[in-house]
């Protein structure tokens, strides 16, 4: 038999498959929704976490449905009629893609390699650069998310009842492909239990999460543990859902100690396209503003404060700028390369570090 | 491309003969997209029931100008993936008994046994793009939207199963 007589039985077979409908009850039994009035037009992610806080408002009333609900509004959600991807996909997308970087550049920190965290210069920031090119790939993989698609799947994985599909290329056109498993279980109190399986390559990444309301914000957790069997090393990505920013904040625990807490805040489509902020320190903050210049170079501008006994009026918090400047960084394929310009010195220095 | 908007505006007056049009021309891909993904003929036709009564019910939300089919088939897409999502979360699928395209008992035909054959080789994926390309020409620029796959994917997920189906033989070649 050749190939077209093969498809024209597929066809043939499969139509006679499709049983009548009773249009004139289907147009009966239609209620059909009024024309809603026009909304104003927000940016891809404005919208989507309009929806989604909107969303939340309503779960706070009808919380039991949670998690799901969110995934059948977004899905149907036909005032976007391209949106098969809901936001919990995005979502888990980008947890579940900046984990695996984030599995990669933490080993340092976890497999208690110091070589990378001693710097010759005498700027502060130089002693930040190792947390700051901890979140260079995950920034990267958001810049390159605009251009991947992420797609629910059905899961081939028995033990997994939901499967996202993350494919594309990455910034540096390196083939990107992620299979994101997945089950949510809903328990008592407004609980979510998530686990999720991420496959990147020979990678596997383990994630467990929980949604729950805390000071009536609804607050999605999601952690990896670097051994299963100990609960002492991991980091943990958070989201509150509730936030209409694209905010992550992202803690590394080692040995229960809590050695890296940062926030990042993703602008989509704006500039800057990223700001990273200290949240350990109390007594030193730092702040990286970061701006895409193409798709390999990053301008970031940092700002690092230290508490302060006199009156500043520029900064009411009592915080005063110890160093401020700017760093261009330059990812190549295995490397990231910072040029540090203080404007506290006249000096700038150069080194290059190893990303993933 | 079929032009929809006249009847689109005809659907909202509910307008039987209107309806009539859109669905004749409609429903191969809406079966397609479905049954490729529930791979079960009784339930893919309550779903495009279902999916038939959101599109008369959401009517209002479609944007003139817009790609109608492409908008219906993201209808009936996530219809369908919700179900399984659901039912998955309801009991856990014998994997060997779901890989059929129709349930045992309904594949009775020499004909009909051949297309689950040919259908059992191709992945989830495979399966959507070849039968949304089959059933009604659609074009990987099309199949590329609904899916969220790039053009690329497409065809390629298309070659494949085009590789796949090539290799069954059909009824007259096992007769020989």
């Amino acid at each position: 038999m050749r190939l077209k007589e093969k498809i024209d039985l597929i066809k043939e077979e499969l139509n006679s498959e499709i049983k009548p409908l009773d249009s004139n009850k289907l147009l009966a039994d239609a209620h059909i929704e009024p024309v809603i009035s026009s909304k104003p037009k927000y940016k891809f992610f404005s919208l989507r976490f309009q929806t989604v806080f909107l969303t939340i408002l309503v779960l706070a009333i009808i919380i039991p449905f949670a998690l799901s609900n969110i995934i059948k509004k977004t899905s149907e959600d036909m005032d976007q009629p391209d949106a098969t991807a809901s936001l919990d996909d995005k979502v888990y997308s980008f947890i579940a893609t900046s984990a695996v970087a984030l599995t990669y550049s933490t080993i340092d920190i976890f497999a208690d390699d110091n070589s990378l965290t001693n710097s010759e210069s005498s700027f502060l920031v130089a002693n930040k650069l190792n947390d700051l090119n901890r979140y260079l790939a995950p920034i990267q993989l958001m810049l390159s998310m605009n251009k991947n698609n992420y797609y629910p799947q059905i899961s081939n994985n028995d033990k997994y009842a939901n499967k996202i599909v993350y494919e594309g290329f990455g910034l540096l056109n390196e083939e990107l492909y992620y299979d994101i498993y997945y089950n949510e279980e809903r328990l008592p109190f407004n609980k979510i239990e998530i686990e999720a399986l991420i496959i990147h390559g020979d990678v596997s990444t383990k994630l467990f999460g929980v949604v729950e309301t805390i000071n009536n914000n609804v607050i999605l957790k999601m952690t990896h543990y670097i051994d299963e069997n100990n609960e002492s090393n991991y980091f943990q990505i958070i989201k509150n859902l509730n936030d209409n920013k694209d905010s992550y904040y992202y803690m590394i625990v080692k040995e229960d100690q809590v050695i890296s807490n940062n926030k990042l805040t993703l602008f989509e489509n704006e500039q800057p396209y990223a700001i990273l902020e200290n949240l350990l320190l109390q007594t030193q903050k730092t702040k990286f503003t970061i701006y895409s210049e193409d798709n390999t170079t990053f301008n970031i501008e940092y700002q690092i404060e230290a508490p302060s006994n006199e009156y500043n009026s520029d900064h009411s918090e009592g915080m005063v700028v110890e160093e401020s400047g700017n760093i261009k960084v330059n990812v190549q394929e295995d490397t990231s390369s910072f040029v540090v310009y203080s404007n506290n010195s006249s000096k700038t220095f150069t080194y290059s570090k190893p990303i993933k | 491309m079929a032009n929809y908007e006249d009847y689109i505006e005809a659907i909202k007056q509910k307008d039987d003969q209107a309806f009539e049009y859109i669905y004749n021309s409609t429903k191969n891909s809406v079966y397609a997209i479905i049954v490729a993904i529930v791979k079960d003929k009784d339930i893919a036709n309550d779903l495009m029931q279902d999916t038939y009564m959101t599109m008369i019910e959401k009517i209002n939300q479609y944007k003139r100008g817009r790609n109608f089919k492409t908008w219906l088939l993201t209808i009936a897409r996530n219809k369908a993936i919700d179900y399984y999502r659901k039912k998955q979360n309801e009991v856990l699928i014998d994997i060997s008994e779901s890989e059929y395209i129709l349930p045992k008992t309904q594949a009775t035909s020499e004909r009909n046994k051949l297309v689950e054959e040919m259908l059992n080789l191709l992945t989830d994926i495979e399966r959507q793009v070849f039968l949304l390309s089959i059933m009604e020409n659609l074009t990987h620029r099309e199949i590329s939207k609904i899916l969220k796959i790039p053009i690329g994917t497409s065809l390629w997920h298309y070659q494949k199963a085009i590789k796949k189906i090539k290799k069954v033989k059909g009824s007259d070649e096992h007769e020989t």
